[in-house]
């Protein structure tokens, strides 16, 4: 069952010869119940593609359904009934709140856009006091400022108002990057019980691998707008095919092993001017860098591969990881 | 609170004065005309014989009346059109924008007189000027400003959440521009107090028999030779009123910003169960390579005679509201040559503020106390020219941001150079050879041409190298490095570790690596310092961090992190309670309020930082009565 499904999105911004295409034919659904874990660096899109499934920016390609219900028109998304079903949670919470106004007041006005307006007080009360305790808050923070609050707070507050109207899909954007690591978990763990006691569908978008590991059912890869892969959690962080997302992996800092060489080298192409043929060419290790006779990946572009094999890749690691192992077992000698 | 005073004295007499001196300061003796300054009229008399004084006292209320209706008038047309902007869409907020912009072009007190002119000299017409006049410059003003709070992120997650637009409009922008226009708005009453006053002067505004300070100025000019304090009493009081209303605005300002009002205490409120620390999650931890493992000069033989860094009972001071507070309290560690230091905590730890004293680089108004050495000279011993050379030759700094710490204006090749030049005394075309070879060492492609690029034409990752460079030009003994690649992409953190862990090689530089990364600590450091509120917890070899570290706020920190060694399925750990307040300390061990192990001596006394090995040392009372 899919709750929110883009297929083929496109997002420009600007026009002529100064336009970005920030978003490039990119398909992703977001799993009823699920987690869809949209992963990638600076600059691939993951934030335009947030922005365009809440209605803040237009497409200019590609569909969207919400239930199966096409949302594609921006008319649509701008609708009360689509806001109130499709949420999000930005990643600043020291931005994301009105300075000007209280949490109680924040609360009521969301939930006012429900229908719970002044004039059944009581119950729009009862309703805040139950959505402030989902996120661990109490009544004591209701006549208090956002800026009285601490980060982790602040981005507790931000859910709750999310919360308030009632949706059934959340997109969350980086939503522990300004956060230390330790309210990080307390954030992260947050997520996940309401998501399990309301039944939430997540679109968690995120910059690094390692928390969108934890949170995500399928995981969606980005890089210069477009997914290069996408696969199950489980697959994705055993078998990637991807190089780039190999790369990403390898590049986390993490308590596994000690610190690998850096594996890509070069910046991030112009994304007013993406490479030719596969997006990922100039900085990849399996590419034409490192074998100048695989001139398919400057030709063709890989982008149709993402839906056979989960990864835009010409030359992409299908094997299972078991024949991997024994593979690298058998080379090993050799290279000795 | 002067302006504020000012302004209710000024409202006081432009309400009452009139009602007992109107007639006094009508009554005319044309026997008394143009008298200088006497004890019966302290300010002189006109020509009619009128007492000035009283006529300036009456004349307040028409002159701030005029000045405050046409503030009125200009901020009631101007706010809500400027403001509006914000919600309207793209192409009627160009058209409003463009016509604010072409009706700004002309002067004001143009405007004004066009308008006068047009409807007539006398009160109305000059108020009516006036006001429109000032409403193009308040329309400028609201548009800018609510332009940039439109997009801010709260407005934006405002209309997410649904809100219609005329209700971002009025709880959205209009309170979050407020205070700047109230500001705005008084500093206008003071413009409008001489507009009029200008208007008035020029006979366009109020007519005999009424009177304004403008009137009065006109007036007095004409009689100027003769009884001079009949023109300055009116300009001293166009002057006054003026000043009085923006010191007020400003004032008010301050009294409307919540932000302002001090944050309450707010007992953290927690979801009711914490994970309990526990014992450690097994993790297979592999033994991290070091990233310098020349034997010649480490640290496993004991610290050579000077270490590159010996940093000792260092504290750095704040003054705030409630007293002083010491942001770091009593850090003491040393670096050797060719060893790389980590130092992690969250925010408020205290470590880069630690980082900054050691660079000399403390903002103001903070205070640092404590000794610091830098290949054992201490940097208190030096002349103040002695330490900027050291500090300049000797120590290389490299920030989270980049293009904070380069000059936007200079070429990059001029930035790298200057330094090498001033201090060691290298002519140009040295300092270029060694920028050339500093740039392909951090692994910028055509090194030549880049000397000639401006920082803003580099990418984060090049940006971040380029710093580097610079940092290296004179072989530092020692790079302090505060979270360099918390603003990159991994991918881009990746080259950069690469990068540091060369120079530590090739150059024996001493590395202070600050960050909140513990992975990135652990994989690309000698030795982990862990800071919590202001001091050092806890002293650890990086790979004995994951095995045994002793502090409980080091082990809550290790199970916090999301790595991909754990299991996707169990709950993170996490440390209830919120961030210490640094003035406001909890007694004995500062963690103690949020550490699962606390007995009652954690809570009345506070633990010394004790040493239990080389390069190992704990602030606990728990951890250190194990082996006690």
């Amino acid at each position: 069952m899919i709750a929110l499904e883009a297929k083929g999105l496109r997002v420009r911004y600007g026009e002529g010869s100064n336009a970005l295409t920030a978003v490039d034919g990119v398909d992703l659904a977001v799993p009823k119940g699920g987690t869809l874990g949209l992963v990638g660096e600076s600059g691939c899109g993951k934030s335009t593609i947030a922005r365009a499934l809440v209605g803040l920016v237009p497409v200019v390609g590609g569909t969207i359904t919400l239930e199966g219900v096409d949302v594609t028109r921006q008319r649509a998304r701008d609708a009360a009934a689509y806001r109130r079903q499709v949420q999000m949670i930005f990643q600043d919470p020291y931005s994301s709140l009105n300075p000007r106004m209280t949490v109680g007041q924040l609360m009521g006005e969301a939930l006012a856009l429900r229908g719970l307006t002044a004039r059944n007080g009581a119950e729009r009360r009862r309703e805040g006091l139950r959505i402030m305790g989902l996120v661990g808050l109490s009544a004591s923070a209701f006549p208090r400022y956002p800026h009285q609050f601490s980060g982790g707070q602040r981005q507790r507050i931000a859910i709750a108002r999310a919360l308030a109207v009632g949706p059934e899909v959340v997109v969350t954007d980086e939503v522990t990057s300004a956060l230390d690591v330790s309210v990080q978990a307390t954030i992260l763990n947050l997520l996940k019980n309401l998501q399990r006691e309301l039944g939430l569908s997540l679109l968690f978008i995120s910059h690094d691998l390692s928390v969108v590991r934890l949170m995500s059912d399928r995981v969606a890869v980005m890089y210069l707008g477009r997914v290069v892969e996408q696969a199950t959690s489980a697959e994705l962080f055993s078998e990637p095919r991807h190089p780039y997302t190999k790369a990403l992996m390898s590049s986390i800092p993490s308590f596994a092993a000690e610190r690998r060489p850096a594996p890509l080298t070069g910046d991030l192409p112009d994304p007013r001017n993406p490479p030719r043929g596969c997006r990922f060419h100039t900085r990849c290790p399996i590419g034409p860098l490192a074998h100048p006779e695989r001139t398919i990946c400057v030709e063709t572009d890989p982008n149709d591969l993402v839906a056979s094999q989960h990864a835009a890749c010409h030359f992409a690691d299908l094997r299972p990881a078991a024949a991997r192992t024994a593979a690298a077992g058998a080379d090993a000698p050799a290279l000795g | 609170m002067l302006g504020v005073a000012a302004i209710v004295l000024i409202a006081l007499v432009a309400v009452v004065a009139p009602f007992f001196l109107a007639h006094a300061a009508s009554a005319f003796d044309v026997l008394q005309a143009n008298q200088n300054p006497s004890r019966e009229h302290l300010l002189g008399t006109d020509q009619l014989g009128r007492d000035l004084l009283t006529r300036i006292i009456v004349a307040t209320r028409l002159s701030v009346g005029l000045a405050l209706a046409a503030t009125a008038i200009g901020a009631g047309i101007g706010v809500p059109l400027g403001a509006i902007t914000a919600v309207l869409p793209q192409r009627p907020r160009m058209v409003v924008q463009r016509a604010i912009d072409s009706l700004l072009a002309f002067p004001a007190i143009i405007v004004a007189i066009f308008v006068g002119a047009i409807i007539g000299p006398g009160a109305l017409g000059a108020t009516l000027g006036v006001g429109i006049s000032l409403s193009f410059a308040f329309a400028r003003v609201a548009s800018t400003l609510a332009l940039s709070i439109g997009g801010r992120e709260y407005v934006v997650a405002a209309r997410v959440v649904g809100v219609n637009a005329a209700r971002r409009f009025l709880r959205y922008i209009l309170p979050n521009i407020a205070e700047t226009m109230i500001i705005q708005t008084t500093v206008a009453v003071s413009n409008s107090i001489v507009f009029v006053s200008a208007l008035s002067f020029l006979g366009l505004g109020v007519q005999a028999p009424q009177f304004d300070w403008g009137r009065m100025l006109t007036e007095g000019v004409q009689a100027f030779y003769l009884t001079p304090a009949a023109a300055l009493g009116p300009a001293v009081a166009i002057a006054i009123s003026a000043l009085a209303f923006g010191f007020a605005g400003e004032a008010m300002a301050r009294a409307m910003n919540p932000l302002l009002w001090g944050s309450g205490e707010l007992a953290p409120v927690e979801r009711a169960s914490a994970t309990s620390l526990g014992p450690m999650p097994e993790l297979q931890v592999a033994r991290p390579r070091l990233l310098a493992t020349n034997g010649s000069n480490g640290h496993a033989e004991g610290p050579p005679a000077h270490p590159a860094l010996e940093v000792e009972d260092l504290y750095v001071t704040f003054p705030s509201a409630g007293g002083q507070v010491d942001v770091v309290a009593g850090v003491s560690f040393t670096v050797a040559k060719g060893e790389t230091l980590g130092i992690v905590g969250e925010s408020g730890s205290g470590k880069t503020m630690t980082a900054m004293a050691i660079a000399q680089l403390t903002p103001y108004p903070g205070t640092v106390k404590g000794t610091i050495r830098l290949d054992g000279q201490a940097l208190s011993e030096l002349s103040a020219g002695q330490l900027n050379k050291f500090l300049s030759i000797d120590l290389a700094v490299v920030f989270q941001d980049p293009m904070s710490s380069l000059n936007p204006a200079l070429k990059i090749g001029t930035q790298l150079t200057e330094g090498a030049e001033v201090h060691r005394g290298l002519s140009h075309k040295q300092a270029t050879q060694t920028a050339v070879a500093r740039l392909r060492e951090v692994n910028i492609p055509t090194p030549e041409r880049q000397l000639q690029r401006h920082p803003h034409e580099f990418s984060g990752g090049m940006r971040q190298r380029a710093m580097i460079a610079m940092g290296l030009m004179n072989n530092p003994a020692l790079l302090i490095a505060d979270e360099p690649t918390t603003a990159l992409d991994v991918t881009i953190q990746a080259q950069i570790m690469d990068l540091l862990a060369r120079i530590n090689v090739d150059h024996e530089a001493a590395i202070v690596f600050i960050s909140h990364n513990l992975a990135l600590v652990r994989q690309s450091c000698h030795r982990v310092v862990v800071m919590y509120a202001g001091r050092i917890v806890e002293e650890i070899p990086s790979d004995r961090l994951l095995i045994d570290p002793l502090h409980p706020y080091t082990r809550a920190l290790i199970a916090a992190v999301p790595d991909m060694l754990r299991s996707p399925d169990e709950p993170l750990a996490y440390i209830p309670g919120s961030a210490p307040d640094l003035a406001d300390l909890p007694s004995g061990c500062p963690f103690h309020p949020r550490c699962p192990l606390a007995v009652d001596k954690c809570r009345s006394r506070r633990p010394p930082l004790e040493e239990r090995a080389t390069g190992r040392r704990v602030a606990c009372w728990v951890a250190n009565e194990d082996v006690d």
